[in-house]
């Protein structure tokens, strides 16, 4: 199978990989994994005061479009808020990675895995 | 016929991998295409159809996951195979950090390490495969845990499977 080139970019260069202190109080982690193909992904938002998103890290084990898939999520959450990036749909990932139809399921796991990290980090809040 | 009569089996999750491997290779000796050779290509095409038949059920039959899977289908209906997402934060932590040793040792290049590592693996998939059977034996099936209990050993059998990967090339 051909990945599209865009795929190739976050693949070979991936944006913000790493960790957050997961204990700390402004910071969101979401942990999803899709059992059929075996990918586990971590993602991390950083979340100010206001509740805009400073910054955002992941580690994922999977594909490269999962690869690529919470790459661009954590290009894409910085500066949003947290309702912003909660209504971040899968959709738009797999479009603008034009994943084929059998990869389409490493965008719904990258859209999982903002809405565990924004629903993480509100519960910490008491939100 | 459902793919445990096929064998001869009562639908369980325990198997005696022996005793399957043995039947397969009666079953296929028995309906060998080629001693239909004379029958007309009719009896042969039947033959060859069965030969596809036993092979895949072999396939499905062996692999806990794939048994697992078929035998929960087949008494509950329930597709386990379908794409999820998994939202269980201590567990895919674990998992994470399982891969993240085996990217460690890969990088190290350390042989040892790996085969310990491997070991270790095995023994959490075995366990998790007890559990798994566990389950199964259960007189009221709780479909949630056999669903738990079968994605949990979907994710060490892949980082076994990724261990072997490292291991060919680690050890070539």
């Amino acid at each position: 199978m051909a990945y599209s080139e865009k795929v190739i970019d976050h693949y070979e260069n991936p944006r913000n990989v790493g960790a957050f202190e997961k204990d700390d109080d402004s910071v969101g982690t979401g942990m999803v994994g899709a059992p059929a193909c075996g990918d586990v992904m971590k993602l991390q938002i950083k979340v100010s005061e206001d509740g805009i998103i400073e910054d955002a890290k992941f580690k994922t084990y999977g594909c490269g479009s999962a690869i690529a898939s919470s790459s661009l999520v954590t290009e894409w959450v910085k500066g949003k808020s947290i309702d912003e990036a909660q209504a971040i749909k899968n959709t738009d990932i797999a479009e603008e990675l034009a994943l084929p139809p059998v990869k389409i399921h490493c965008s719904v796991l990258a859209e999982d895995a903002i809405k565990a990290a924004v629903n993480d980090y509100k519960e910490k809040r008491g939100k | 016929m459902n793919y445990f009569e096929l064998f001869g089996l009562e639908p369980n999750f325990f198997i005696n991998e022996a005793e399957l491997s043995s039947k397969l290779r009666a079953l296929l000796n028995a309906s060998h295409p080629d001693r239909f050779a004379s029958s007309g290509s009719q009896q042969q095409m039947i033959a060859m159809q069965k030969t596809t038949q036993l092979n895949d059920a072999f396939a499905v039959l062996k692999h806990p996951v794939r048994r697992a899977q078929y035998l929960l289908e087949l008494k509950t209906g329930i597709d386990a195979t379908k794409e999820v997402t998994v939202k269980d934060p201590m567990f895919l932590m674990q998992q994470l950090e399982l891969r993240e040793q085996l990217e460690t040792i890969i990088e190290q290049k350390n042989v040892s390490d790996l085969i310990n590592f491997s070991d270790n693996i095995e023994l959490m998939a075995d366990s998790q495969r007890d559990e798994l059977a566990q389950e199964f034996e259960q007189v009221e099936w709780n479909t949630q845990s056999i669903q738990t209990a079968i994605y949990k050993l979907q994710f060490l059998y892949k980082t076994l499977a990724d261990i072997e990967a490292a291991e060919d090339k680690l050890l070539d």
